[in-house]
């Protein structure tokens, strides 16, 4: 066994502390949400579970369930339809924005066309408008449109492209070697060919880089989809959790149903960080992004 | 008629000129050589060539087609780059095939092709690597590979093995000699090494500052330099430059004095290109293999520098008693202590230039 240096050590234990601290808030709504709902409150303060059973996750998902709370007479919410509704608002507004966003930051960053620069500096201060502004004018439009309740109206603000993702992948279409542009240019590759098949590709780890944070970001949505998509067929998963603790008004919230709606909301993005968690790391490494 | 003719163009970069009216034919199948000191303009001129600059004045035709301001990809033109510009995320065989695919050729006459290619370069086995998991010379081949693939008119090359060791590059060089002999195809090279230039070129563009110097098949530029700054490019090791001074002017012979040589005058054959007058101020341009160890009568005396031991041969370096230097080769092994005075004398007809530093030669 090789032996570890004092400043090593102390190294790990740090680590070790803060592995603790961010795993702590997890394991908690995933004992709670795996206890029976009579023993919530006997050993709270206990960190091991004390009974094991999945009927919270079960009711919540709308299956049918050991567990029957008889104190909420609210019409029950249906969490399966809440992550179907999250997975499809996020695949659409991440693949969407990294889409467009590279169509616009590749032409800002390659293709010469008058105004360029004004319009990309447009786009910057654009992202100097804090989003809370947005909102209403956003929910007006949305409104006025008829795309209430709709995906359409969910995505409609960020699925074209953001200011952030434009400039993140025009920063790396710049640096990429412009001989590779031209040599296709000679091949007879057309701008769009050589956007698809050279420039787009030669970028794949900025490009898991943005998906992975913009994943999480837009997993996690709140205020927007909570403005223009109440109703349960779109609802997603922050808003059906929202809604979820004011069913049960002052009194006390079902705690362990809405512990397991947490952790099964946090399970899609548990799986991504797994499968993609080298990519994140080598991509921010070698994009020297902090 | 001719194959590329590039007729008085001009680029402008801004407010800079940065090719300044160049004439250039090439016939089909001629291997074209551009060489100058750097930023000259030699890459833009060969990018204007391939349609990725935009000429700003003038006109290039391809076989007879006016393309001054024709798509790239309408000129049948290939390019190797510098720095190789290989897919990166690409195979071997993805990379010599992109164009085809591109165009859609049918998948059998995709791979037929290069197969083919593949043979002539020998990279047979790289079809499934990546360029990162390739050496540079077999990068290079790579590159090449996706030229020749297809067929174009006209092949460019920007420094292509400028990035490559000493050795490498040799083989890289014979091997583009072999292949141009192989296809036929018009090739134009671009580079800064003139022993590249000397040994590929069926004919030198010497280059400088926009405008060409002199257009000419190696031996014609090395036997003929134009001027004192293309005598002084080509030829490895340079030339050696006199300065000296017209005693006694003449059509056929002209009498010098010159701070280095031994004696107070000294006589040189013409012809020369016209009437040369006393006290008229010329250069006189030694090529180091028509100087020799001469010490029954010597035309000049230099103190040895430093020899170099090439094996076969010797190179001296040296200093002539005005302080200019001067390389000499010597076809045997020479041993001089450094500090000696040596005695030189040269023979055949040495280079004169006059005082604006253009031959005085025919
Ligand atoms: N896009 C550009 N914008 C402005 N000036 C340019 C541009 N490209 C080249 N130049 C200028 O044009 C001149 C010629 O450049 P070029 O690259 O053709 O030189 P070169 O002969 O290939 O040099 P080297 O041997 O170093 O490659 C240089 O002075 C360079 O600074
Ligand atoms: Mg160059």
């Amino acid at each position: 066994m090789t032996k570890l240096s004092p400043q090593a050590f102390l190294g790990y234990a740090i680590l070790a502390l803060f592995v603790v601290l961010s795993l702590l808030p997890l394991w908690m709504s995933l004992k709670i949400g795996l206890s029976y709902p009579t023993d919530v409150f006997g050993d709270a303060e206990r960190l091991g579970m004390t009974s094991l059973t999945f009927g919270n996750v079960l009711r919540v998902m709308g299956l049918p369930s050991d567990i029957q709370l008889t104190a909420f007479r609210a019409a029950p919410i249906d969490f399966t339809v809440a992550l179907r509704n999250s997975l499809i608002y996020t695949v659409l507004t991440v693949t969407g924005q990294i889409f467009f966003s590279a169509l616009a930051g590749y032409a800002f960053a390659r293709m010469r066309f008058p105004g360029r620069d004004l319009l990309f500096f447009a786009f910057l201060a654009a992202a100097m408008i804090p989003g809370i502004v947005l909102f209403i004018p956003n929910f007006i439009l949305v409104k006025d449109l008829g795309l209430l309740n709709t995906f359409a109206g969910m995505v409609a603000p960020t699925i074209l492209m953001t200011p952030f993702a434009v400039f993140f992948l025009r920063q790396f279409f710049m640096t990429a070697p412009k001989e590779l542009d031209e040599a296709a240019r000679l091949e007879g590759a057309s701008a769009f060919q050589i956007f698809w098949r050279v420039a787009l590709p030669i970028q794949k780890g900025p490009i898991a880089t943005l998906a992975i944070l913009l994943t999480i970001n837009s997993w996690n949505d709140f205020f927007w989809p909570f403005l223009v998509g109440r109703d349960p067929d779109v609802r997603v998963m922050a808003v059906a959790l929202a809604d979820f603790i004011s069913q049960t008004g002052r009194g006390t919230p079902d705690w362990t149903g809405l512990m397991a709606a947490v952790t099964l909301s946090t399970i899609p993005v548990l799986v991504m960080l797994v499968v993609f968690g080298r990519q994140i790391v080598e991509s921010l490494q070698t994009s020297g992004m902090k | 008629m001719s194959f590329l003719s590039i007729d008085r163009v001009t680029k402008q970069f801004g407010i800079v000129q940065v090719i300044k009216g160049v004439s250039i034919e090439a016939r089909k199948g001629e291997f074209i050589v551009f060489v100058g000191p750097s930023g000259c303009g030699k890459s833009t001129l060969l990018r204007m060539i391939a349609g990725l600059e935009e000429t700003s004045g003038g006109t290039i035709a391809i076989d007879g087609e006016d393309v001054t301001h024709a798509d790239p990809a309408r000129r049948h033109i290939a390019m190797v780059f510098q720095s190789y510009a290989l897919f990166p995320h690409l195979n071997v065989f993805d990379n010599i095939a992109f164009g085809m695919q591109i165009k859609k050729v049918p998948r059998a006459e995709i791979r037929s092709r290069v197969e083919e290619a593949a043979r002539i370069l020998r990279i047979e086995p790289l079809l499934d690597r990546k360029p990162r998991q390739l050496s540079g010379g077999q990068r290079q081949r790579a590159a090449i590979g996706r030229a020749i693939v297809r067929k174009p008119k006209i092949f460019l090359f920007d420094e292509p093995l400028s990035n490559l060791d000493a050795e490498l590059r040799t083989r890289m060089r014979v091997e583009i000699a072999r292949l141009h002999q192989a296809i036929g195809a018009t090739m134009i090279y671009v580079t800064h090494d003139q022993v590249e230039a000397m040994t590929l070129a069926d004919r030198i563009v010497v280059l400088r500052n926009g405008l060409v110097e002199q257009t000419g098949s190696p031996s014609e530029l090395y036997d003929r330099p134009r001027n004192l700054f293309v005598a002084g490019f080509l030829g490895s090791p340079r030339m050696a430059l006199l300065p000296a001074r017209v005693i006694r002017g003449g059509p056929d012979q002209l009498t010098l004095s010159c701070p280095a040589c031994t004696g107070p005058e000294i006589d040189v054959p013409g012809p020369f290109r016209r009437e040369v007058r006393s006290g008229e101020p010329v250069t006189l341009g030694l090529r180091p293999e028509t100087l020799r160890w001469d010490a029954a009568d010597p035309m000049l005396t230099v103190r040895v520098e430093i020899t170099e031991n090439l094996g076969g041969s010797t190179l001296v370096h040296a200093t002539t008693s005005d302080h200019q230097a001067l390389i000499m080769t010597a076809a045997e092994r020479l041993a001089v202590t450094p500090g000696t005075l040596m005695p030189l004398s040269f023979g055949g007809h040495p280079h004169v230039f006059d005082g604006e530093g253009e031959t005085l030669r025919p």
